[in-house]
């Protein structure tokens, strides 16, 4: 993609993007290019003196608008300093209302912006407290329609005067487009505005979020400009989209080259780590990243979410007091704090802290699905489902929500329901074992053993696909002997007992490779094949699977019935035999 | 002598120093006897409100017959003293048919006419009472504005009489006797009596000649009151007609561009197409420059109304009630208030409060009915619609909202006659075209819908209304198209809906049911899950959503549930993880040698491909040699 990078040249225009994203009040964007700019390497010392250091000179406009963008601009300096101050104070309406009718793309794009986020905070204000019936589709963006309007009458305007497009312009338009769901036209406008302008981390932000699949991913690859940013991106949406393969790694590394300092890029790698089920070396990278920037509260929540997987509790509380410390007030702390309770399994408390970060902001993804799983632990199915429904409302690339949907709907015994989410996971991570199973329960539960034959199947492909190094603590069994059982009581219902004995077959025999305590369900495969040689005359099997049976000290009574019934038929056939002609397998 | 007491009672009376100028009018006429001063002293008495007494006066005195300003003020009397027999008496029921024909003709009947002659000669008396000169033609002229001012009278008086025709056809005699008669043309055009075609024709007959010989200023007077009254017509027809001739008006009249007669006939333009963003704002410059114009509030409310402004008019409503409770528009604005946050019973006694206020208030009627409307009373509904039908002929507003309440009653051959008479109104209001595709719809003959509700949408893109005017009909052509079996285009008219923001759950649940019925359950679970966010309880999309579920999890490979799997990150990546190789992979790891190898069952002799087998051992990425087809 990027063919030649030039790290002058990104460092100048880092710091231009910085500036212009500031300018237009894109706080975020304009945090996260000025983090990429300082983790460039340390740049040499200007050759010449200060005064014509870049950083002055730099300080114009790029793309560099042309004249009559700049007339414009200087002739509404005034107003647009005023309307930005205002916008700096969040008086909104006020900054949209002092830039009414102003012509240059900059004041314009304030303009419309500040109306959204005027429809927005007002928005918010409506939809009251989290999970109240205001919340949630109920309540719209009154100002949405407007501004599209506005937008696509300055774009006629464009077209009919033959004007330079405004990467800025655009992407707010696909951000309007976004909130009616209008992905497809969405895609095109942020498209464009990052070919126009790639430095606009939002705009790449919202690219991704039209992104479902690596379907859509590949298929746009090819229109986005060759540059460093897109090979960001390309690798931030391999990360949503749940890759961590070794190729990602690589890609990562090829970026951390020219941004060795990069916390993001670290985060993203600890995200790459987590999501193969990595968890000690995503924990060293949070780590690294914690003691390089102890203030930094960003993606922290994911930091907690791995900590909780591995049960750190200590190091949990730690973590929530330290972010106390810093913010109490950011949705990523309460996430933290939240997630700490969950462990301590105070989950009302919990619940509380992650309401907290969702009041805080609304779209805050991780704490609607870990309020789910709440829910789901304080069995209060119908309000998990609400706010995992919201956590998928946000971004559908969560399976995490779309199993837990599932789940909720399976405990619900709405089979057809639970279906269609577990479908929904499986296609986001399809080389999770967990998915597939949860669909194959399913069919089993709607009485279609086809359908779950196959599912299964998928379950044990994709527990041998895991990531390069496995997890060392947690040292699965090759294939997973609970499915394989699945799969053989499928094939029984099938009245296919050939294919149901090879499947327990492989289930007990995989047990045991893994010297696994006997479950109910490698007990259980052995009491059907026990009986399975049993009626096909191998008695002697019969009697082996029977006595391990008695061994393991489960259904001791069937299994010492089935030992006696055995031994008697080999010693009949003994008896037989030396009478001479007699069918052994009578 | 006289002529002072005269020159001090008209001094007096200009003054509305009426004790004056009716002492000293006394005093004169005992002096004088003259008619003229009689005449005078019941003008004072009118002007202090004294009906009966100015009546009596005019009667003792018998002026009545001998002059029509006089028999005119006599008329005026009683119907201020809502006496409408006996001034149908004094004015006659019917236009004295000479001065329906030409001016010229008319004139020269006069000659033939002794007696009139007779009363022109008063007539110029009083006319030129003011100035002091008398000429024969100005009495003449005089007397016509009278006949004109008596035609009106009648028309009024058949109004209160709830006799609209010949109140209607009372008015177009007043201004066709005297154009400048605009009481009457007002009358005709703020009550809507004609329809749009009626009332282009009326204004093509009147006569702006005639001015012209007053003005003597080469047509330009004429021809701007023509401009002036064209601004004054409905709306329905010939917008650019209309534009022309405000466009010429301000043009010739620069002064004319602020005003707000001119501003609220644009207003009314905006409002007849949907246009209710810029008749909002119009209305709030006309405001601006003269808050008193109570003409321009019901549309005003109206705009306030469809936007939701809800604070504006509570503002508004509370300060027309404080400041003119007089004035039924005041009521209006607040049933309007209550209308618009919902609370409907207080709506109604508003607007029956202002209805009663003035009886002939078309606005308040229609509002109350909209409040039985509401609650679904169509039966009261229907009775008010009707009165407001009567009221307002001219346009098609009652007549829709009449053919609106017997859609919703089933009455679908009375709706299409409603409609279709607001059709010979009105034949471009979208609403409107949209409600008798409805009709059509229910009537089964779909493609006519289809047709009717395309011509809707036309003009609803011709005239560049609000997204919100045209979105049901497209969505009624989506049903229509649905309907016929059309199902792409159907889902493309649902398309368009969900793109302006429209966020209905019906709509969701269409394109639900269009999605099952086109064999693609998946889409119409992701419709239906889209309804079920907006309307959590809709038991149709509940019920849709059942059914889809269970007809993706029937054939859920058409789904693709199975299909291969894009699992690499980039293209050359691709792992396919088809039927076949997950048989193999099993295959493979039921095979390996092993104490009970042999049980395996022998019949798997699958046709295989040659392939690199699949890692097993080391967890590395499966890759494929081949790919699957």
């Amino acid at each position: 993609m990027a063919a030649k990078i030039d790290l002058t040249q990104i460092h100048t225009d880092l710091q231009v993007a910085v500036q212009n994203c500031s300018d237009r009040c894109l706080y975020h964007s304009a945090k996260w290019a000025a983090e990429l700019l300082n983790a460039l390497p340390p740049m040499d010392p200007p050759s010449k003196p200060p005064t014509a250091y870049p950083h002055r000179t730099t300080y114009h406009q790029f793309p560099v608008p042309n004249q009559r963008q700049q007339q414009l601009e200087f002739a509404e300096l005034s107003k647009y300093l005023l309307a930005k101050t205002y916008f700096d104070v969040r008086e909104y309406d006020r900054c949209s209302n002092v830039l009414g009718g102003c012509q240059s793309s900059k004041s314009r794009f304030l303009c419309l912006y500040s109306k959204y986020m005027a429809g927005e905070k007002r928005r918010e204000e409506e939809m009251e407290f989290i999970l109240s019936p205001q919340d949630g589709h109920a309540t719209n963006n009154k100002e949405v329609l407007g501004i599209l309007a506005s937008l696509e009458n300055i774009q006629r305007e464009w077209e009919r005067e033959g004007q330079d497009e405004d990467p800025w312009i655009l992407y707010l338009y696909g951000v309007m487009l976004l909130k009616q769901k209008n992905e497809v036209e969405a895609r095109r406008a942020l498209c464009k505005s990052v070919n126009l302008y790639p430095y606009h981390w939002g705009a790449w932000l919202e690219l991704a979020t039209t992104l479902n699949s690596l379907e859509d991913m590949n298929s746009i690859l090819p229109d986005l400009p060759s540059h460093i940013l897109t090979n960001i991106f390309h690798l931030h949406t391999n990360q949503e989209l749940y890759q961590f393969s070794e190729k990602v790694h690589a890609q990562l590394t090829e970026i951390e080259k020219y941004f060795p300092r990069s916390q993001f890029l670290k985060t993203q790698r600890a995200l790459l780590h987590y999501h193969g089920r990595e968890f000690d070396e995503a924990e060293t990278i949070f780590d690294g990243i914690m003691k390089e920037d102890p203030h930094r509260l960003d993606a922290l929540d994911h930091y907690s979410n791995i900590l909780y997987v591995m049960e750190r509790r200590p190091k949990l509380g730690f973590l929530a007091q330290l972010a106390t410390q810093t913010d109490r007030f950011r949705p990523e702390t309460c996430c933290v704090v939240g997630n700490y309770y969950s462990l301590k399994s105070e989950h009302e408390k919990a619940v509380t802290y992650f309401r907290r970060a969702l009041t805080l902001d609304r779209n805050f993804l991780s704490a609607w699905t870990l309020m789910g799983h709440e829910y789901v632990e304080m069995k209060n199915t119908h309000a998990a489902i609400e706010a995992y429904r919201r956590a998928v409302d946000v971004n559908r690339k969560d399976y995490r929500a779309w199993y837990g949907l599932g789940l909720s709907y399976e405990f619900l015994e709405m089979q057809y329901y639970a279906l269609f989410y577990f479908q929904r996971a499986a296609s986001l991570r399809p080389y999770d074992p967990q998915m597939w199973q949860a669909m194959g329960n399913c069919f089993d539960k709607m009485n279609r053993p086809h359908e779950a034959i196959k599912a299964f199947k998928r379950a044990l492909i994709g527990n041998s696909y895991s990531p390069s190094t496995p997890a060392p603590q947690q040292q699965q069994p090759a294939l997973d002997p609970d499915v394989l059982f699945k799969i053989g009581m499928m094939y029984q219902q099938l009245n296919d007992t050939k294919e149901a004995a090879k499947y327990l077959e492989l289930c007990v025999k995989e047990a045991n490779a893994a010297e696994l305590e006997p479950t109910i369900n490698t007990s259980k495969a052995r009491m059907w094949l026990a009986r399975w040689e049993f009626s096909h005359g191998h008695y002697d099997k019969a009697e082996l699977l029977a006595n391990e049976l008695v061994q393991d000290g489960i259904e001791i009574e069937e299994a010492k019935a089935l030992v006696r019934d055995s031994r008697s038929r080999m010693a009949a056939m003994g008896s037989a035999s030396r009478r001479s002609t007699m069918n052994p397998l009578e | 002598m006289e002529q002072f007491l005269r020159e001090w009672r008209q001094d007096a009376f200009n003054k509305h120093h009426y004790d004056t100028a009716i002492f000293f009018g006394d005093k004169l006429m005992a002096i004088t006897g003259d008619p003229r001063d009689a005449f005078w002293l019941a003008q004072v008495h009118f002007s202090t409100g004294h009906y009966s007494r100015a009546h009596s006066y005019l009667m003792q005195q018998g002026l009545v017959s001998k002059s029509s300003a006089c028999q005119y003020l006599a008329a005026l009397c009683l119907i201020k003293q809502s006496r409408y027999d006996d001034a149908m008496q004094i004015l006659g029921d019917h236009t004295p048919p000479h001065l329906l024909a030409s001016p010229s003709t008319s004139q020269i009947d006069y000659g033939k006419n002794t007696r009139r002659k007779a009363r022109v000669k008063i007539e110029s008396d009083f006319g030129s009472l003011g100035t002091g000169t008398e000429h024969d033609e100005d009495g003449e002229a005089t007397h016509i504005k009278f006949e004109a001012a008596m035609c009106y009278l009648r028309g009024t008086i058949y109004c209160k009489q709830n006799n609209f025709d010949r109140a209607k056809d009372c008015f177009k005699d007043a201004c066709r006797i005297d154009v400048k008669c605009f009481e009457a043309f007002d009358e005709l055009m703020t009550n809507n009596l004609l329809s749009p075609d009626e009332e282009w024709a009326f204004l093509e007959s009147l006569d702006f000649e005639s001015l012209d010989t007053a003005a003597n200023d080469g047509g330009k007077t004429a021809e701007m009151v023509k401009l002036l009254y064209t601004t004054r017509l409905s709306k329905y027809k010939h917008p650019d007609r209309f534009e022309g001739a405000v466009n010429a008006l301000i043009k010739k009249q620069p002064g004319l561009s602020e005003n707000p007669d001119i501003l609220q006939s644009q207003a009314e333009l905006a409002f007849t197409q949907c246009k209710f963003k810029s008749c909002h704002a119009q209305c709030e410059r006309i405001v601006a420059l003269d808050p008193h114009n109570f003409s321009i509030y019901p549309l005003y409310l109206a705009c306030l109304h469809e936007l939701n402004e809800r604070n504006k008019l509570f503002l508004v409503a509370h300060d027309m009630a404080d400041n003119h409770p007089d004035e039924p528009v005041s009521w209006l604005a607040v049933g309007v208030y209550y209308l618009t946050i919902g609370k409907i019973s207080e709506a109604r006694r508003f607007f029956s409060k202002a209805s009663l206020m003035d009886p002939h208030f078309g606005a308040a009627w229609i509002g109350f009915a909209h409040t039985f409307a509401a609650e679904g009373e169509h039966d009261q509904a229907i009775a008010a619609y009707s009165t407001a039908a009567r009221l307002f002929q001219g346009t098609h507003l009652p007549q829709l909202f009449l053919g609106m309440q017997h859609l919703q009653l089933q009455n679908t051959q009375l709706a299409d006659e409603y409609l279709h008479t607001a059709l010979g109104i009105c034949d471009s209001d979208p609403l409107l075209l949209n409600e008798l595709g409805v009709v059509l719809y229910n009537k089964e003959s779909l493609s006519q819908a289809i047709k009717m509700f395309k011509q809707a949408l036309e003009i609803a893109k011709e005239i560049d209304s609000d997204p919100k005017a045209w979105v049901a009909t497209r969505a009624n052509l989506g049903h229509a198209y649905r309907r016929i079996g059309e199902l792409d285009k159907a889902l493309q008219c649902f398309a368009e809906v969900t793109a302006a923001a429209v966020k209905d759950a019906n709509i969701y649940c269409a394109i639900g049911l269009i999605s099952l019925q086109a064999g693609r359950p998946w889409d119409a679970i992701l419709a239906l899950h889209e309804a079920l966010a907006i309307s959590p309880q809709d038991p149709i999309a509940q019920e849709l959503l059942e059914k889809a579920l269970k007809e993706s999890a029937g054939k859920s490979d058409s789904l693709g549930l199975f299909r291969p799997v894009i699992m690499g990150t980039d293209v050359s990546d691709i792992l396919i993880q088809s039927e076949d190789e997950i048989e193999r992979f099993v295959e493979n790891r039921t095979r390996p040698p092993g104490p009970k190898a042999k049980a395996r069952a022998p019949g798997s002799t699958r046709t295989r491909r040659s392939r690199r087998t699949l890692g097993i051992e080391d967890d590395s990425l499966m890759e494929v040699s081949e790919k699957e087809g």
